[in-house]
């Protein structure tokens, strides 16, 4: 992993722009200045984003260090099937479009701080809030741990070896998370998306030219993949592959705003319209990432040979720009790791605090009493995703990222569909998560690890996500179970809310920017 | 919280009357969810398979419909 020579001007570049997003990370504490002891101000920013730091935020937020190194990998070692990427990050807006708002509406109104506290209000149900917070900052743990795979991806391209670089940033990124709360990633968002779009706009016209044009990319792409093991394919041919393209793709799709992480992004809206605006504005990312996912096709036209597929995109930086220009492009990257990872450690807080601490062990924590809890929270997740990354191996952290994923669509039916209905009975819905979490596991751990799943009922043969098989046989246990669950425990359900929570109180001129842009 | 309780006899607010337009958000997930549709290597675009500039085709067509949408509700 460490066969890269020092790149000296590259660490340069890469220590000045990590320096700067320290003092932005610190300074933010005085930004928009408001009681940070307060939750609602440091672990949502005082829900007072505008259309412009949204976009910021939640781009920094899911389109992390990971993304940028992990999805041209696997273009590069596994072909299309990597770009289900590109699909699930097209098809994740028109979900945010629909129940971003809705549950923004419901959240500001009452006050809530993550879904678990919505779940709570709805269903009247601690323990179904339990299970939502708990899913939440287990998904959440390994994320945070990738984050940092990404992060020592780059540093050991610039030919520095050891873990130290590794546990200095994450010192500062806590400090700084635990000073400025919510703030900190906003600001920090700007420069990342700013050093990204730089990296990649100057790498789509340059390294095409130098290559010979796209033509020239995808046709040593179409040559080297059939030679890869197992055989990959420019373009899916197998009934299988399409069948694990789409749920991958629709499964993610579904996944990515139950993550606390990125609820917590969206909940920091000003408005709902200015989660629905961004629906459409957030696109831009959803190119540069497909952008970026050709990186991996670009690395096998220039016929580099990485150490492992995660090296595809640092050395054909490496390769191709000057070794500054390099520099900043990985700089980028490593910001891209700090900018998430700091809002899932502040995610992960709030649910500790609200839905842990504040429901079985401190019924009548004050607001202050919350906020320390979930700023001490957020280090330790920072301090686990840490060891994490210290002593978990690679292959480890990206296995319980996949379960991860599988994890988090549990709370699917709770969280999104309890926005429609009250229908659905807590028990059962508690019951449908617990088969769903089971058997998603089996079915993840039992294809060790892959993310398809074959499943065959007699004739019927699929190849899907599992995920998505899971999830399927989460709603129907939630369904048939309710009518049942609900005589087996027929305390009235008082739900907090009611039908005009959910609606925007959007009038015309209201939430017109930008009065606090 | 932007806006007050609606009096009595306000009018149905607009997202009610045009809810229609939000059918159009399935459109993309016609569009993508079923690979056979566009799991093809031709036609290339400037040396691109069809493949990957027809996803790239809907992601235009989502921020699209997304903007339709958004101006016409709520």
């Amino acid at each position: 992993m460490d066969k890269h020579p020092v790149h000296a001007a590259a660490i340069v570049v890469f220590c000045l722009l990590f320096f700067f997003v320290t003092v932005v990370g610190f300074v933010a504490a005085r930004w928009r200045r408001a009681d940070l002891a307060h939750l609602n101000e440091w672990g949502l920013a005082g829900r007072g984003f505008g259309t412009w730091l949204t976009w910021f935020l939640i781009g920094g937020d899911i389109y992390t260090a990971y993304t940028f190194i992990a999805v041209p990998a696997a273009m590069f070692g596994t072909g299309s099937a990597g770009f289900f990427a590109f699909a699930y990050t097209t098809l994740v807006f028109p979900i945010l479009f629909v129940f971003g708002p809705r549950l923004w509406a419901v959240c500001k109104r009452h006050g809530y701080i993550t879904a678990a506290d919505f779940v709570r209000g709805r269903f009247d149900s601690g323990s179904l809030a339990l299970v939502v917070a708990l899913t939440g900052i287990l998904a959440t743990m390994p994320y945070v741990g990738l984050q940092l795979v990404g992060l020592k991806t780059v540093i050991a391209a610039m030919g520095i070896s050891g873990d130290w670089p590794i546990i200095i940033a994450f010192v500062i990124l806590a400090a700084y998370t635990y000073q400025s709360g919510l703030r900190a990633p906003a600001l920090t968002a700007i420069v990342k998306d700013l050093a990204i779009y730089i990296t990649v706009a100057v790498a789509i016209i340059y390294i095409p030219i130098k290559l010979g044009g796209f033509g020239h990319i995808f046709g040593a792409a179409a040559q080297a993949l059939p030679k890869r093991h197992p055989p990959a394919a420019l373009v899916p041919g197998k009934p299988a592959s399409y069948e694990t393209y789409a749920t991958l793709a629709l499964g993610s799709a579904f996944a990515l705003f139950l993550y606390p992480h990125a609820l917590t992004g969206a909940l920091s809206a000003r408005t709902g319209n200015v989660i629905r605006r961004n629906a459409s504005l957030l696109s831009f990312y959803s190119l540069a990432l497909g952008i970026i996912a050709i990186f991996g096709y670009m690395a096998i036209a220039a016929h580099l040979k990485p150490a492992t597929p995660n090296f595809a995109v640092p050395d054909l930086f490496l390769k191709y720009f000057p070794s500054w220009f390099a520099g900043f492009g990985f700089a980028a990257i490593g910001v891209g790791a700090l900018v998430p990872a700091a809002i899932m450690a502040i995610a992960a807080g709030n649910l500790f605090s609200r839905n842990i601490y504040r429901e079985y062990l401190r019924p009548h924590a004050s607001h202050a009493e919350q906020a320390t809890v979930a700023k001490l929270a957020s280090v330790v997740v920072k301090a686990g995703a840490l060891v994490f990354a210290l002593f978990v191996s690679t292959k480890s952290a990206i296995d319980l990222q996949l379960l991860g994923g599988v994890w988090i669509i549990q709370t699917l039916p709770a969280v999104f569909l309890g926005l429609y209905t009250r229908w659905l009975d807590r028990w059962a819905l508690v019951a449908g998560w617990a088969v769903g979490m089971g058997l998603g596991t089996y079915m993840a751990a039992s294809q060790s690890f892959k993310s398809a799943f074959p499943l065959s009922i007699g004739s019927f043969k699929v190849t899907m996500y599992s995920a998505f098989l899971a999830i399927l046989a989460n709603l129907v246990v939630t369904v048939l179970l309710t009518p049942l669950t609900r005589r087996l425990d027929p305390r009235p359900v008082r739900d907090e809310t009611v039908a005009e929570d959910y609606a925007e109180p959007v009038e015309a001129g209201v939430d017109r920017e930008p009065a606090r842009a | 919280m932007a806006g007050h309780p609606r009096g009595e006899g306000d009018a149905a607010p607009p997202s009610r009357r045009r809810r229609g337009y939000y059918w159009l958000l399935l459109l993309p997930f016609a569009g993508l969810l079923y690979p056979p549709l566009y799991a093809h290597a031709n036609p290339h675009l400037w040396g691109i398979p069809f493949f990957y500039w027809y996803q790239v085709v809907w992601l235009g067509v989502t921020a699209a419909i997304s903007t339709l949408v958004y101006r016409n509700t709520g």
